[in-house]
């Protein structure tokens, strides 16, 4: 291919019907990728919004254009990992006093205790092991699947699995037990 | 069970249903095809097409050349493409045309006339421009410069017409009005109905005959006179007159209501130490909820409270109780007289000074509103404090709320609910803030101007562009590190946060969750209370 054509091709928005498409095919992976990470519907759509707007804003790269479902599942992996990572280093604003203080009903604002466990074993896991395990487990792919899907070989996934699944035991254990802080 | 089943069976529990899967995307859909959200018209082909093609600027100069003879040009200055579906408006007289969304509309030496596709006629003044766009609930019309005298058509449920100047924002549903656009600032005036006039943080509505100007060096002028330049003045002229008199005769026919409390008690303060046992502030009980002052300390039984049709203050000093009677925070009011200033304190917390301990009540504790009892406050004032004030617009530094750069996120829903100002709830030692308002309000809030709380303590006004209502909620967690300075639990950190560092915390916070942020703005108009004359008042 010519510089010009990869230029061209690298600088191409999807058309409306192409977007729609995409949105249709890939929006639910997206979604359910980012609420197992995320442990939050809300920031899930916050993610799912994230991504799409960068395909309508932003030129995409040659591979989106090979592969989508693979750039659209990492990009889905990594914007969560980053929502929650940037959760982490959060810490309680320094001055709440200029706040109403309202009399208000309480609600709880903490999700259940099983989703913080979920989220912060993910936390502490590599993209690519969250990439691996939520799609064997969570979107139930072979490991075939998962191979071709991320471009890796079929040996490597099964590798990473292995280890990644004792990690994560161990992770959640950890953070069943409270040892995990 | 195998391992492999028990990780997936844990991993799926954080899955949402089909359903709620289903319905999040088309949520998120749905945003992504509304300007809102992208910024980008998603319905507008250009957006998914590729590069933007500029080879329309030749073209464009063509097109303008051909018809600079009938004086009237229309301009196409972005890309454009022809489509039925796309037209907004055509233009009247002998040069006719489509005008689409987002063409830029320039009248030359003469007026010219747009009629749109939902019925509203817009006459622009000689040497104008402007800018149509298809909003998500209507119309904008764009005023660059220029004027223009806008006859709405009566709009659908939910739809309106807007008319935006770097300044203002102009929305109505059905009247005759002109809008001017200077260098100055810009001038709108209302020939028939009513229109709603959004500057910054400030909003009014506008009758017939009235008229507002944004810059102080821009002159009133008679309305008649601002319209003399249309083809139909006389029609408007006529409205006009018929509009004044019809709103001249409501003035007549409704009486003024002079709200008062039935009682009063007014004391000095003790002036015992408060220590964190005493909660010192103000607050009115309402029927429809409660108003407090922007400062207050919550004591250790809790805040301050008032029976509902009560006012009850405690250690409340004059210039909070102006304050509050009219809306605005405190750092809005000047003039206080020496003898109602604090003391400066030295070390922490001690005995209020200069205040009051007040109980009032209205006459009819079963239907008084918060507003009325705000009302009651002036009187209240004016009465025993024997308060004299004037109202003075300064400009100022402050803020401004913009959309951040990935658009409004998920939390900042659509809603068609009543307003609900925000309010900061705590769990778990844990505070969210949830609230249910146009922007606008969320900017006034954020500035001190309505609820309570001194949030960030500079005037912020509203320069989202999204003017629907919203539900939404954040919790009000900063990023490490950044800001926060001298804020609980900060050992070592000097002084209390400053505006700027409340405005990075906040700014950060909106961003994050809303996908709003705060930018500085100079000059921002505020209204503020000047007290000409106030008394200590006798104890009774």
């Amino acid at each position: 291919m010519s510089t010009t054509a990869t230029m061209t091709e690298m600088t191409k928005y999807p058309s409306r019907p192409e977007f729609e498409d995409l949105f249709r095919r890939y929006s639910q992976l997206v979604y359910r990728t980012a609420c197992l990470v995320t442990g939050s519907p809300d920031d899930a759509q916050d993610v799912l919004q994230t991504i799409f707007l960068r395909l309508l804003r932003r030129s995409t790269p040659l591979n989106f254009h090979k592969n989508p479902e693979r750039y659209l599942y990492k990009a889905a992996v990594n914007v969560s990992l980053n929502v929650i990572r940037s959760r982490r280093r959060h810490v309680l604003i320094g001055d709440l006093s200029f706040f109403e203080v309202a009399s208000g009903t309480e609600r709880p604002y903490l999700d259940e205790a099983t989703l913080i466990c979920i989220r912060d074993a993910i936390a502490k896991l590599s993209p690519r092991t969250v990439e691996i395990l939520i799609l064997r487990y969570v979107h139930d792919r072979t490991e075939p699947e998962i191979a071709k899907l991320l471009g890796i070989s079929r040996g490597t996934v099964c590798v990473m699995l292995f280890r990644s699944r004792i990690r994560l035991r161990k992770l959640l254990g950890r953070s069943r037990s409270g040892e995990g802080k | 069970m195998k391992p492999e089943e028990d990780i997936s069976t844990f991993l799926k529990k954080a899955l949402p249903s089909p359903e709620q899967t289903e319905s999040a995307c088309e949520q998120v859909l749905e945003r992504l095809r509304s300007e809102s959200v992208s910024g980008l018209d998603i319905h507008n082909d250009d957006v998914f097409s590729g590069p933007r093609n500029t080879s329309w600027i030749p073209a464009a100069a063509i097109v303008a050349a051909g018809i600079v003879f009938l004086l009237v040009s229309v301009a196409v200055l972005r890309d454009f493409r022809s489509g039925a579906d796309r037209t907004l408006a055509v233009v009247e007289g002998r040069i006719g045309g489509p005008i689409q969304s987002d063409q830029i509309v320039r009248s030359k030496d003469r007026a010219m006339v747009l009629a749109l596709t939902e019925g509203s006629r817009i006459e622009m003044r000689p040497n104008s421009k402007l800018t149509l766009q298809r909003a998500v609930d209507g119309i904008r019309i764009r005023l660059g410069s220029g004027g223009v005298i806008v006859s709405a058509a009566k709009q659908q449920a939910d739809r309106h017409l807007y008319v935006l100047t770097k300044d203002v924002i102009v929305s109505v549903v059905g009247t005759v009005f002109l809008v001017n656009a200077e260098e100055e600032g810009s001038r709108v005036a209302v020939i028939q109905g009513e229109v709603r006039v959004q500057q910054g943080a400030s909003v009014k509505r506008l009758l017939p005959g009235e008229q507002v100007a944004t810059g102080s060096s821009l002159e009133a002028l008679p309305v008649a006179q601002e319209i003399s330049w249309s083809r139909s003045a006389a029609v408007h002229m006529a409205l006009l007159q018929q509009g004044t008199s019809a709103a001249a005769e409501r003035a007549k026919t409704a009486a003024p209501t002079h709200l008062e409390f039935a009682a009063v008690s007014i004391k000095p303060h003790s002036g015992l130490s408060t220590n964190g046992v005493e909660p010192i502030g103000f607050v009115c009980h309402g029927i429809d909820g409660s108003r407090r002052a922007a400062v207050e300390f919550v004591g250790s039984a809790g805040p301050i409270s008032a029976p509902q049709g009560r006012c009850v203050g405690n250690g409340v000093q004059l210039q909070a109780l102006v304050a509050f009677a009219y809306g605005i925070p405190d750092r809005d009011v000047s003039g206080v007289p020496d003898w109602a200033v604090p003391p400066t304190r030295v070390g922490t917390l001690g005995p209020p000074a200069n205040a009051f301990q007040i109980d009032a009540v209205a006459e009819d504790t079963s239907s008084a509103t918060a507003d009325q009892l705000r009302q009651m406050v002036q009187a209240m004032l004016a009465d025993r404090f024997k308060l004299r004030i004037h109202r003075e617009t300064k400009g100022t530094t402050g803020y401004a709320l913009i959309v951040a750069k990935n658009g409004p996120k998920p939390k900042l829903k659509e809603t068609s609910d009543a307003e609900e100002i925000p309010t900061l709830e705590f769990s778990n030692g844990l505070p969210t803030l949830r609230g249910k308002s146009t922007m606008d309000r969320l900017a006034q809030w954020l500035s001190g101007r309505i609820g309570a709380g001194s949030t960030i303590g500079a005037p912020v006004v509203d320069k989202t562009g999204l003017t629907r209502a919203y539900d939404y909620e954040f919790v009000p967690v900063g990023r490490g590190g950044g800001g926060g300075r001298g804020g609980p639990g900060q050992v070592g950190q000097p002084g209390p946060p400053t505006p700027a560092d409340r405005a990075a915390n906040i700014s950060a916070l909106l961003e994050d969750q809303l996908g709003l942020r705060l930018e500085n703005e100079k000059a921002i108009p505020v209204d503020v209370v000047v007290i000409d004359r106030a008394e200590k008042p006798s104890e009774n």
